[in-house]
């Protein structure tokens, strides 16, 4: 067994691979102390030494020596928080990492395919109807879902170039809901329905509930481990189709499994957090500075480092002012910026 | 007969552009495509890759009809040599040639010793093997189809298809890439080469295919088809043919 | 490499799906006096006797709060107005800024809720169809007590006697709850009594969006006059129905009113405006605005007040009240301060008729 990991380890350096595996850890490393630094954090005063204590109490059964207050915060309000925060930002970073292998394109995001405006519709349409926020969250995402197949749908027969065919859908259909989204800001209730659109299209992890983080951790499940185990072969689909094919991929059924984990992750999260722009996007590039563009390490590591990120910004969002700043304005002021950075800076091939 | 193709007729929606094609190329020699442009040379390489499958007639791969095989199953049997070209993403020249061995392992796998191996193996045949850790994009065009041949080779097919390798080369460069597409022959590959130039036909290719609207016009063994006659045919030129100490120089003359 | 990735994440998302089912939940330390209330959704909740610390869900609930027990509220849901500062005394004004809830999620940041000590967060307002699950949930998360008071133009004074016995301030609640009551009932004995007149609400920068008949916004207006702006659909936002000039010339009111931000100051100057009767005849008002808009945004008590201004304003020979006063009451009631001529006088300067 030693010998053999010793013989992959060998195997990785020769490939020059060291500088990928180095990375991943890194950011493995970089979660888990953004992770449990983020426990700390909070607008009640909680002291660490209770945080860590009230976090081991089912192990240790430890003598209670805080407020139930303290319980509360920590495990009702911090823990959904973080593990939400995490779970999203690992799925629309690997969402996003996923579409710019598909499209050929760095510049790809999640929502190219109209999965962010459908559930952004499917979310305003669910407030309009004063669905309760479990319906919110489903309504958000069966549109989402749905968006994305008719996109699908549309790009097979489009003619012409696939992949072109698709992202043109995915720009129609995208601006078809919102269209369809303002309408429904228009017709909303303005003292009730249009503040609740407003902010959740505005994206935010507040009311995250230990419910929830279960909830959306199944369909994130089901989209992340076939997108982790097929990510080397995400490499082959950037070649583009004809010489992907030659290289022995089914590239129609391999880009559709993509496809279809990206959409269910980038939908799940969207529809718990709302609209979280320019993750998908920022950190996949970021990691691809970091360890390069071998989906191999990339995928990994932009799991690792679009939660990390991301809790770190809700971090911010929680615990900047006394009163909650809607997440996805934060990645917008961090994410734009970046943005403009990566346009100036085209000379090189990333 | 490595590639075998029989009455191969294929059309876009609005024109045709193969017709009738028939020619066998037999193992272990480098064929040149030559033909205008727009002839259907690229056509008819995308037919033998399996790419295009609206066509009538038979092609044949190492007496395997390509329509029965399934993607990963040509692909260890025929490896496509692309033009050079730019790609978004910046892979290692290693990361390259690994692709090459994608069709000897399972979707979920990703590549190991053995893989590596393999692609170590490719890139000494073609002399790139200390380029291995510098990035794709940053190589010259010349290095760059050399690593794209070191990715064929790591695909262990016994059939390779260049698409103009030269295209897009300077001089030295068409020259070193065209002696490797050589020595490939000479080593037990059969390569079958679209090209421009019927001068690189005549000094590298052992047997020519010249195809003028869509049909076989000649094929045979270079040095016995590929005369002044087939070339004004082709060309629409007239030239004449030099001798010279390294072999036939393509002359031309003044317009037709 | 890829199996011990695949287990590392069936093992986290194992993790995330056991929290779901099995996080410990806060227990309810029920160490002082409690009592049983049952809010307006029929949810029966225990609260402490004594309630010395609210919070409030929103806006709508600020401003009806405050009056019943500002010296209990430990923040506010919306920064005050600007021109509210003149009204409040200090210690109400630098009230800690909480953020408001939206349905399950909000501004409103749930630590800084716990932290305040907040002991009951009161919603009020017309229920929104989830209230009940949504302040389940809360509740069930935080374990701080939340409940939903209903609150119409015409229920006002039952939303108070409830909040009252919540808070346990039957006597403060009894005195303003029957103050709307009776300003609500010579409003309704007035408004059936007088010929309406013919009036327009209008809003917006260019003077072009009217409150239509019918609309969230318009109860007050559909009330005591009549409301000329009958449109198709009656959009519910807050700067109505657009509509363009050649509509309002048509409507020809008798009587316009502008929103604080729309176009008073100029319209008299407006070629096309003047052709309207109201601006012809000088019978055009501005809203009054301190320190929130007396017709309602957000439509909350101070309603009340636009009630009072319009019916004396549009029907004085029906009214037997003086403005002044009666607004100078609601504002010790409602506001806990004493209005003096100056500030009355400013509030009105462009609402009580202009010499033309």
């Amino acid at each position: 067994m030693a010998g053999k990991v010793r013989q992959a380890m060998v195997a990785a350096i020769q490939a020059g691979d060291a500088r990928g595996r180095r990375v991943t850890w890194a950011l493995g490393a970089v979660l888990i102390a953004v992770f449990l630094f983020s426990f700390s954090l909070g607008r009640y005063g909680v002291p660490v030494i209770e945080v860590v204590k009230i976090l081991f109490q089912p192990l240790f059964r430890y003598e209670k020596t805080w407020t139930s207050a303290m319980e509360t915060v920590v495990w009702n309000i911090r823990m959904p928080r973080i593990l939400m925060a995490c779970l999203v930002g690992c799925s629309l970073s690997a969402a996003g990492a996923a579409f710019q292998g598909v499209f050929q394109n760095p510049m790809a995001s999640p929502d190219i395919l109209g999965a962010s405006n459908g559930a952004a519709f499917g979310a305003a349409l669910a407030i309009l109807m004063g669905f309760s926020s479990q319906l919110i969250t489903v309504s958000a995402f069966a549109v989402s879902i749905a968006s994305v197949a008719a996109v699908m749908f549309i790009g097979r027969h489009a003619k012409g170039n696939r992949v072109v065919g698709l992202v043109l859908a995915g720009i129609m259909v995208g601006s078809l809901f919102s269209a369809g989204t303002s309408y429904i800001k228009l017709v909303a209730d303005p003292s009730n329905q249009l503040p609740q659109i407003t902010y959740w299209l505005m994206g935010s992890l507040s009311g995250a509930k230990n419910a929830d983080v279960g909830f959306a951790a199944i369909p994130m499940a089901i989209g992340l481990i076939p997108l982790l185990v097929l990510r080397w072969r995400i490499n082959l689909l950037t070649l583009g189709d004809d010489e992907a094919r030659t290289l022995g991929v089914n590239t129609a059924a391999l880009r559709l499994v993509v496809i279809v984990c990206s959409t269910l992750i980038t939908a799940a999260s969207v529809s718990f957090s709302g609209m979280i722009g320019w993750v998908g996007l920022v950190i996949p590039h970021l990691c691809r500075k970091m360890c390069g563009s071998n989906y191999r390490y990339l995928m990994p590591a932009s799991c690792l480092g679009g939660a990390a990120f991301l809790l770190a910004v809700d971090d911010i969002s929680r615990n900047l002012l006394a009163v909650e700043i809607p997440i996805g304005i934060l990645t917008a002021f961090i994410g734009a910026p970046f943005f403009v950075y990566l346009l100036c800076r085209k000379e090189k091939a990333l | 007969m490595s590639i075998s193709v029989r009455n191969l007729c294929f059309s876009y929606p609005d024109h045709p552009v193969l017709k009738d094609l028939s020619f066998e190329a037999p193992d272990g020699v480098l064929v040149a495509v030559l033909g205008p442009n727009g002839v259907g040379k690229t056509t008819l390489l995308r037919c033998i890759l399996g790419l295009e499958n609206h066509y009538q007639g038979q092609i044949m791969v190492q007496g395997e009809d390509v329509k029965d095989l399934p993607a990963r199953q040509l692909a260890r049997r025929i490896a496509y040599i692309p033009q050079v070209h730019g790609n978004a993403f910046g892979y290692s020249v290693m990361d390259m040639v690994l692709m090459g061995t994608s069709p000897m392992m399972s979707p979920a796998a990703v590549p190991h010793q053995k893989q590596i191996d393999a692609a170590m193996t490719a890139m000494k045949s073609v002399g790139i093997e200390n380029l291995k850790n510098r990035s794709f994009v940053h190589l010259s065009g010349g290095e760059q189809q050399l690593v794209l041949i070191a990715r064929a080779l790591a695909q262990n097919a016994k059939v390779l298809l260049m698409d103009e390798p030269t295209s897009s080369l300077d001089f030295g460069n068409q020259a070193m890439v065209l002696n490797q597409a050589r020595s490939l022959a000479r080593g037990g590959y059969t390569v079958l080469m679209s090209t421009h130039n019927p001068q690189h036909a005549l000094w590298y290719a052992d047997y020519a295919l010249a195809l003028e609207g869509g049909e076989v016009v000649g094929f045979g063994q270079t040095d016995k088809i590929l005369d002044a006659d087939l070339i004004s045919r082709l060309y629409k030129m007239r030239v004449s043919m030099v001798s010279s100490r390294s072999g036939m120089l393509i002359c031309p003359e003044e317009s037709l | 490499m890829n199996r011990k990735i695949t287990i590392a994440l069936i093992v986290v998302f194992s993790i995330c799906a056991a929290l779901c089912f099995g996080n410990p939940v806060a227990e309810q330390n029920a160490k002082a006096v409690t009592k049983e209330f049952t809010d307006s959704l029929g949810r029966t909740v225990v609260v402490p006797e004594r309630i010395d610390k609210v919070a409030v869900s929103g806006p709508l609930a600020q401003i009806v709060l405050f009056a019943l027990c500002p010296d209990q509220l430990v923040g506010v849901a919306n920064a005050w107005d600007a021109t509210a500062q003149q009204y409040l005394d200090d210690k109400y004004w630098n009230l800690p800024l909480l953020g408001q809830l939206y349905g399950g999620k909000g501004q409103l940041n749930l630590e800084t809720l716990l932290a305040s000590g907040a002991q009951v967060v009161i919603d009020v307002g017309e229920p929104k169809k989830t209230a009940k699950d949504d302040l389940d949930a809360l509740q069930a998360q935080t374990g701080i007590t939340f409940v939903h008071v209903t609150a119409t133009l015409d229920s006002m004074g039952q939303a108070y006697r409830k909040l009252g016995e919540l808070l346990g301030m039957e006597d403060q609640a009894e005195k303003l709850a029957s103050y709307c009551e009776k300003v609500y009932a010579r409003t309704c004995k007035v408004a059936s009594s007088v010929d309406k007149v013919n009036l327009l609400y209008v809003t917006g920068t260019e003077g072009h969006n009217v409150i239509a008949k019918g609309s969230y916004h318009s109860e007050v207006i559909d009330l005591l006059s009549n409301n000329l702006a009958v449109v198709e659909s009656p959009s519910s936002k807050g700067t109505g129905n657009e509509v363009d000039m050649e509509q309002i010339l048509k409507w020809n009111p008798d009587v316009v009113i502008f929103s604080p931000d729309s176009i008073f100051d100029t319209v008299s100057s407006d070629p096309a405006w003047k052709n309207v009767n109201a601006i012809a005849s000088g019978r055009y008002y501005e809203v009054p605005m301190g320190p929130y808009n007396w017709m309602g945004f957000p439509p909350s008590v101070q309603r009340y007040l636009g009630m009072m201004w319009m019916e004396s304003l549009l029907y004085p020979e029906a009214s037997d009240f003086d403005l002044q006063q009666e607004v100078a009451k609601y504002f010790q009631l409602f506001y806990h301060c004493t209005l003096s001529q100056a500030q009355f006088d400013e509030l009105v300067a462009n609402s009580i008729g202009k010499e033309v």
